[in-house]
């Protein structure tokens, strides 16, 4: 359930990591001379994202497997947990509350997609495509007025801000300092903060450093220091070894 | 049900199903148009006018970015055939006995609607221009926040029928008593907000409008053009029409049992009539509300989640 709420968040997240990595003009200089990297490089990466792809499709069949070594370790048959079943194609939530059948859906899908492109294909004969520049609304096109990441999830970002806090702060360079009128630059920098790190990771690391803090100062390095250390607990035991057995 | 179901019917069905939302959704499309020039005492274009658009489109060259990549040329076809999938899924003729209809859960049919969306996205982001690279974010930003109104107005019905699967859904929803009416009223409101946010209508976005500073879909397709741009279109309307059936069909449970072919030709009958009313009140809602400010959006789509979640409690408890 959660899942299906998170979805549209999850996809946003994609075409933004997506989009604004490889699509569009490049950004920099050094995104402008990227190059496709050599085929045994790619063949990795590309046998990976198949891999991904079958998972998604036959995720049914690939749990049937994973069930079989989970049942070999627990002995006791996970097959029958009433909640979820597994059959070689889709799984089944509850005896038929829910169902899903991703190898048919993605045949389905493909038909579709391929029953469009013959069709069109057929009706419309060989595309004529010409190629010419974006619209620009007449003034050239530069990278600095592609779309990036931040700006992708500022809308996102506004609409959390009780939940999402961020820190913006805006640079300007004058030509002249003293007469601010002619801009040379001006930069704006978002920081998003991360909740997790600022309530949760720092109070913890902090009342962790504050007993260090205290400790550190017994333990100050000092090898005259921990000879008296040692001096003293063996006195302390000498006194203690003394006392217990008359008790 | 079961009675009187031939394979040749079942073939019709399915026929039916494929066929169904890309031939009708034009229509919608017009009707809307005419209703909104009525409202604004304009004459209009006649309600056949979208086949016309679109036929235009395909004939015509395609002009494409020189930045664009291989994302332009496929997610035309991705959008488009997404909605067919949607649309031989979501019961336009519930229908048990159909072999498709076992897979067409809402969650899958939510989902399919999200694939068509990101690609979409991406459409807008692949040639660079500043305007599409906005409408992505506007579309994803409002595609994340409706989801959860969407999800929460079907669940909450799902629980009442005890099933996910839509065709179940829409048999089984005739049968609820009147006391469950009110949760199907509540989850009715919250995917109506859903519907107009989904599909860039007002007060989400103008479907008409090519100022660049306010359109959300467009800004996506502003790059697109000929048989491409088409697509694209054909995708939108049929988007809004799946919408439009899965009201007529889930919410408004008169006219959906089909046991033979004189029910089955009276229910496509019923489910147009259906339609019908359905658009003609997004066209008169379109023509009263004035499009809100972007970073309002969240207010009425909360309320959407909102009503969603209300009606999921009342089904639980």
């Amino acid at each position: 359930m959660a899942l299906a709420l998170t979805g549209g968040l999850a996809a946003a997240c994609f075409v933004k990591a997506f989009g604004v990595t490889f699509l569009a003009r490049p950004r920099s200089r050094e995104a402008s001379e990227a190059h496709d990297s050599s085929l045994l490089m790619n063949l990795a990466m590309g046998s990976l994202a198949f891999a991904a792809l079958f998972l998604g499709v036959y995720g049914a069949a690939a749990t049937r497997l994973f069930v079989r070594i989970a049942e070999s370790v627990n002995q006791s048959s996970i097959a029958q947990i009433p909640i979820m079943s597994f059959g070689n194609m889709g799984f089944t939530v509850r005896n038929g509350f829910a169902g899903l059948n991703m190898p048919a859906l993605f045949l389905l899908l493909s038909f579709f997609l391929l029953a469009t492109w013959l069709i069109m294909r057929a009706v419309l004969g060989k595309q004529r495509i010409s190629k010419k520049i974006t619209w620009d609304c007449g003034f050239p096109l530069t990278p600095r007025m592609e779309i990036t990441s931040t700006a992708f999830a500022y809308s996102l970002m506004t609409i959390f801000r009780p939940i999402l806090t961020y820190a913006d702060s805006t640079k300007t360079v004058y030509q002249d300092p003293n007469l601010r009128h002619f801009v040379s630059s001006q930069s704006v920098h978002l920081h998003l903060v991360d909740m997790y790190m600022k309530y949760f990771y720092f109070p913890i690391a902090r009342v962790f450093c504050s007993i260090a803090r205290q400790m550190s100062r017994i333990q100050n390095g000092y090898i005259n220091l921990y000879i008296l250390y040692v001096l003293v607990t063996l006195v302390a035991l000498l006194a203690w070894a003394l006392i217990l057995p008359q008790s | 049900m079961g009675v009187n179901i031939t394979p040749i019917m079942n073939f019709a069905v399915i026929i039916i199903q494929v066929l169904f939302v890309p031939l009708v959704a034009p229509l919608i499309i017009g009707v809307t148009r005419r209703i909104k020039a009525a409202m604004q005492n304009r004459r209009g274009a006649d309600i056949f006018q979208p086949y016309r658009d679109l036929i235009k489109l395909f004939r015509k060259a395609e002009v494409l970015s020189e930045d664009a990549t291989t994302i332009s040329l496929v997610s035309p076809y991705v959008v488009f055939a997404s909605m067919i999938t949607i649309g031989a899924l979501i019961p336009i003729v519930p229908f048990a006995g159909n072999i498709l209809s076992s897979y067409a859960d809402f969650i899958v049919v939510i989902s399919l609607m999200i694939l068509a969306t990101f690609f979409l996205a991406l459409n807008g982001l692949d040639a660079g221009n500043a305007f599409g690279g906005l409408g992505s974010s506007r579309e994803m930003t409002l595609a994340a926040l409706t989801e959860a109104g969407l999800f929460f107005s079907f669940m909450s019905i799902a629980l009442l029928v005890q099933s996910t699967n839509l065709i179940t859904l829409s048999i089984h929803i005739g049968t609820l008593p009147s006391s469950d009416w009110l949760i199907l009223s509540l989850a009715f409101l919250a995917f109506f907000i859903a519907l107009l946010a989904e599909n860039a209508r007002y007060p989400f976005d103008n479907p008409s409008t090519h100022l660049e500073l306010t359109m959300v879909h467009e800004a996506m397709i502003i790059e697109a053009s000929g048989p491409r741009l088409a697509l694209f279109e054909w995708a939108a309307a049929s988007k809004l029409l799946i919408f439009i059936v899965l009201g007529a069909n889930i919410f408004i449970p008169w006219g959906i049992i089909i046991s033979g072919w004189q029910s089955l030709s009276l229910a496509i009958l019923v489910l147009l009539c259906k339609v019908f009313v359905l658009t003609v009140a997004v066209a008169m809602l379109e023509s009263m509300t004035a499009k809100l400010r972007f970073f309002r959006l969240p207010d009425l789509l909360s309320t959407s989640f909102m009503l969603g979640l209300i009606a999921l409690a009342l089904a639980i408890f």
